[in-house]
């Protein structure tokens, strides 16, 4: 009785996923880096916001006048009345630290409370954070969720497919590789 | 900062990728070729040492004459130093490994030593935080006192933990004078020096953690198991200093740190910084080794 088997370039496409694991597992080393070193990052940033706000901070009424959602994470522009009748920016930087429906319910020209850092030889000035998220920024870690999601997907490939981390301490013969020494045909 | 200053951070670097090296054929117990002055050392030895001399010739002819840079030149120059660092770190940090000094648990002793005193001088540490810390420093001076055999998942933890206590020295450090060329910090060209060579020493530990705590994690999976097995006599030594020689070594750690703490010799991080290096590098040359049981 005759074997069936399946078409050469058949078989040789249900190897591209194996392919695919292997290109980003021999990328996850770098991409775990990179996402570590940005979360970081973005958690110095925000210490360094919650610093400025603690000791610069200042609570003003600030009426939105452009909301962007696309933009370096999202960000609202307001304006508040500061001396002399002038007035003064505050920005909402990343948006998405703050809940999507309440995001939807903004409107330009609505008035919202803010706890502002003013203008000033500050490192995060003009920055705002409304003040009734303030207490929930303050736990916030400050790292958004694709540097996460960077972070836990490259954690996942390098648990499953791990050989790449260990070459330079153990020779290609004993990690049990298999699919360079499979003969596809 | 002068050129001077960029010169001791660039000749830091240079004598400790060197010492890298050196320390890596040593421990691998690569032939090395025996020098053109003295057959007791090495090529590589009297390298460093050509080397260390050219350096500081160079330096004091530098800081003697201290020409007038501008701004773009001295961006120039730390850019320079900071390309080649950065390319250095990021392959054999990340890449290729392999002048990564292996270490014992009475190193990673000292170097445990070394990192808290930094850290509990700089900063009031939580009863939590404390424990955290400390529970795991006894239980390696604990290790390094005894002479049994550590099986290879202890020793991975073992090594975690060292790269740790690298972590915390790295993040006491200031590596403003790496990336501002107007950086007004007071030191000394030998305080320079020392940054630069600990600043690469610490910071290719640094990069290397993300890649240990890769392959910790992988070992979720039973099947990864064996790869640490395998891995571990390229970073962990069985050999040890004897006992007696060891505390002694500990105690005379104690002493130049509670000495340059009286005198103010160094600045704190520096004499920190040069511990480190002397701990992982010379710690266990003057003596004979004996393997675990």
């Amino acid at each position: 009785m005759r074997v069936k088997r399946w078409p050469r370039s058949l078989s040789e496409l249900a190897l591209l996923p194996d392919v695919l694991l292997w290109f980003l597992a021999a990328l996850a080393p770098l991409m775990f880096l990179f996402s570590l070193i940005a979360g970081f990052d973005q958690a110095a940033q925000h210490r360094g916001l919650l610093a400025d706000l603690a000791a610069h901070g200042r609570v003003v009424s600030a009426e939105i006048n452009q909301i962007d959602f696309e933009s370096q994470r999202g960000r609202i522009t307001l304006f508040y009345p500061a001396e002399n009748e002038q007035r003064e920016l505050a920005v909402i930087r990343i948006l998405e630290f703050y809940p999507a429906d309440w995001l939807n319910r903004l409107e330009k020209g609505q008035t919202l409370e803010l706890l502002c850092v003013p203008p000033g030889p500050y490192r995060h000035a003009y920055e705002a954070v409304p003040l009734q998220y303030y207490p929930a920024f303050q736990r916030h870690p400050g790292i958004t969720r694709d540097i996460w999601a960077v972070f836990l997907f490259f954690l996942l490939v390098a648990i499953y497919r791990p050989h790449f981390l260990f070459l330079g301490f153990v020779p290609v013969t004993d990690m049990s590789v298999t699919l360079l020494s499979e003969n596809p045909s | 900062m002068n050129l001077a200053s960029n010169l001791a951070i660039a000749a830091g670097i240079i004598v400790e990728i060197l010492l890298l090296w050196e320390t890596s054929d040593r421990q691998k117990k690569n032939q090395s070729t025996s020098g053109f002055f003295s057959p007791g050392l090495s090529r590589l030895q009297e390298v460093i040492g050509l080397v260390l001399l050219v350096s500081w010739g160079g330096i004091a002819l530098a800081d003697y004459f201290d020409p007038p840079l501008s701004l773009a030149a001295l961006s120039a120059i730390q850019n320079a130093i900071m390309g080649f660092s950065f390319m250095f770190l990021f392959i054999f940090g990340m890449v290729s490994p392999k002048l990564l000094p292996r270490v014992n648990e009475q190193t990673i002793v000292a170097i445990s030593l070394v990192a808290f005193y930094g850290l509990f001088s700089l900063a009031k540490l939580e009863w939590f935080w404390l424990t955290a810390l400390l529970l795991p420093a006894l239980g390696v001076f604990g290790m390094a006192l005894t002479t049994r055999v550590i099986h290879p998942y202890l020793k991975s933890l073992l090594y975690f933990w060292y790269l740790v206590c690298l972590l915390i020295m790295a993040l006491q450090n200031n590596f403003e004078m790496f990336i501002r060329p107007t950086s007004e910090l007071e030191l000394t060209l030998l305080d320079y020096f020392i940054g630069g060579a600990a600043g690469i020493f610490l910071l290719l530990h640094s990069i290397f953690l993300a890649r240990f705590f890769l392959m910790l994690t992988a070992l979720i999976r039973p099947a990864n198991r064996h790869l640490i097995v395998l891995a571990m006599p390229q970073l962990f030594d069985d050999q040890q200093i004897p006992r007696l020689k060891f505390l002694v070594i500990l105690a005379l750690f104690g002493a130049i740190l509670a000495l340059n703490r009286l005198t103010g010799l160094l600045p704190s991080i520096s004499a920190l910084n040069l511990l480190i290096l002397l701990a992982v590098h010379f710690m266990e040359r003057p003596f004979q080794l004996t393997e675990r049981l």
